[in-house]
């Protein structure tokens, strides 16, 4: 259907809409409104649809989260706008250019990370990029690195106890019992290069840590000293997350366009080159 | 059918066969994502024009316009020198695959074109089988996406029910696959092994002086008090 046949569509029914308070966004309920009775009984069994998130008055205004796009959201950066789509909250300009930088600091385009040669392959294949996208999120959806790491990381990083006594209590117990700690360590023998990218944002943004990343910090120093493992990005960000007020469920719905611009980098390479032909008759074998 | 259908099937699952899809689907669970990212990434894999769905469909058409003649399906399927840019045109069906996978191709057509003569069907399998020399002078030798073709063809499946039995089998084959690696992680996984060659150029040295952003930022200040 066209646009321009759906809004011919919608404009044969109705918008209610009710203030729900001063400063909140408005409900609107869109039904049809017909003359015939038989008609209306039909209509009375379409299901109804509740939302908070927007909605588009197609040929008017889009309002998003109570905010009008066009008029109230078309200056932020993309990040920014996505990150109030992603939360439904409104941080501030400094916040959402912080997490801007810190994006751009891990879109490595190196095709030897695991998403990014699924890519690799995607792109030799001639597959779409809105497939392949796909396919390289849904790969970066794992335990190890990826969403599945930061969420782990965003869980632990909420255990830490604040006091510093209970702290040390708490890795000690943690410790004895062997757990596994997301956030910290890396499988390549390099300290994370992004951590000193993220101190430096933070530090040219003029922004303080947070007490959640300053307790990252403290169990790194902790954990160097006693397992040789240091802080990772992953462990890093999970924090200032918390600092920045974001629970996990926004934390894991925000993070996932952040390895997007590796993936792209990767496939238009591949895409470019001789069909079928990344790692061609290649099949990895477990150490 | 269902016992030509279990040949193929079969047939096809050998790790010789192995392409692209099945490493998509391994590289998407070797960290630990679920399988349902093995099937997405198989899924997307099946987009390909070249091997995918696509190719199959354009392959039974191109087959059901040919008739039981060489020529007609060099006619067909012929790949061409594309002189300005040296590539290869694209036959669906054909090319894109190793030796030995052609080899092995060869043989399930040989099997299920014996499987269904004995039925009165097969005769494209069977073609292909005493004409497969001549083919692949000039359309480089048939893949597994030609074989399935060749026989849901001649087993009368419509391309839609064609296009459902290939994606099916892909995703079953690589979500196997991909169970066998997964969450195994990069330890035993040869990530970084390679021999990576970066072709592109590299900008001049980073001469950024390394601040004490830590301090700054005020990360000791617990350490310190």
């Amino acid at each position: 259907m066209t646009n321009l046949a759906f809004n011919r569509k919608l404009s044969a029914g109705h918008l209610e809409a009710r203030s729900d308070g001063s400063t909140g966004p408005q409900r609107a309920t869109q039904t049809r409104r017909t003359g015939r009775k038989n008609r209306r009984s039909k209509l009375e069994e379409v299901p109804r649809m509740a939302v908070a998130s927007g909605i588009a008055v197609l040929g008017e205004r889009v309002i998003v989260w109570g905010k009008d796009l066009h008029d109230e959201c078309l200056d932020l950066s993309f990040v920014h706008y996505y990150h109030y789509c992603a939360t439904g909250r409104w941080f501030t300009t400094k916040e959402a250019r912080i997490w801007e930088r810190l994006w751009i600091s891990t879109g490595y385009p190196d095709a030897r990370l695991w998403c990014n040669r699924i890519a690799g392959y995607l792109g030799a294949a001639r597959v779409d990029p809105g497939l392949c996208l796909s396919a390289a999120i849904a790969a970066s959806n794992s335990e190890d690195y990826g969403f599945g790491a930061l969420r782990n990381a965003y869980r632990l990083q909420l255990e830490i106890p604040a006091a510093t006594e209970a702290r040390s209590a708490w890795l000690g117990a943690e410790l004895e019992r062997k757990r596994r700690f997301f956030g910290y360590g890396r499988p390549v023998k390099a300290p994370d290069e992004r951590l000193l990218v993220t101190y430096r944002i933070l530090a040219e943004e003029g922004m303080m840590a947070g007490p959640a990343l300053k307790r990252a910090y403290w169990l790194g120093r902790r954990l160097a000293e006693r397992k040789g493992i240091d802080l990772n990005v992953a462990g890093a960000w999970s924090a200032l997350a918390i600092d920045f007020g974001m629970n996990e469920g926004e934390f894991d719905t925000f993070m996932l366009l952040m390895l997007i611009p590796g993936y792209m980098a990767v496939y238009t390479d591949q895409r470019r080159r001789e069909p079928l032909g990344f790692l061609a008759g290649y099949r990895a074998k477990l150490r | 059918m269902k016992r030509v259908l279990g040949c193929l099937r079969r047939e096809l699952r050998g790790e010789i066969l192995f392409d692209q899809g099945v490493e998509v689907a391994r590289n998407a669970c070797v960290a630990g994502a679920p399988v349902a990212a093995a099937a997405i990434g198989i899924a997307a894999y099946s987009g390909s024009p070249l091997v995918g769905l696509a190719a199959l469909r354009e392959c039974m058409g191109r087959l059901e316009r040919s008739s039981l003649r060489v020529a007609s399906w060099i006619d067909a399927f012929r790949f061409v020198e594309q002189a300005s840019t040296s590539t290869r045109l694209f036959a669906p069906g054909f090319g894109y695959i190793r030796p030995k996978g052609a080899a092995r191709v060869r043989r399930a057509c040989r099997l299920v074109a014996v499987e269904q003569l004995r039925f009165g069907r097969g005769r494209l399998s069977e073609f292909y089988s005493n004409h497969h020399a001549e083919l692949t002078e000039q359309c480089g030798p048939l893949n597994a996406v030609g074989l399935m073709a060749l026989v849901f063809l001649e087993l009368g499946l419509s391309r839609n029910r064609a296009e459902r039995f290939m994606l099916v089998w892909q995703v079953e084959r690589a979500v196997i696959e991909a169970q066998r690696v997964q969450g195994i992680g990069a330890a035993r996984y040869p990530f970084l092994s390679e021999a990576y060659c970066y072709e592109g150029s590299w900008p001049a040295p980073n001469d950024r002086p390394v601040d004490d952003y830590p301090r700054r930022i005020g990360l000791f200040d617990e350490e310190e008090a």
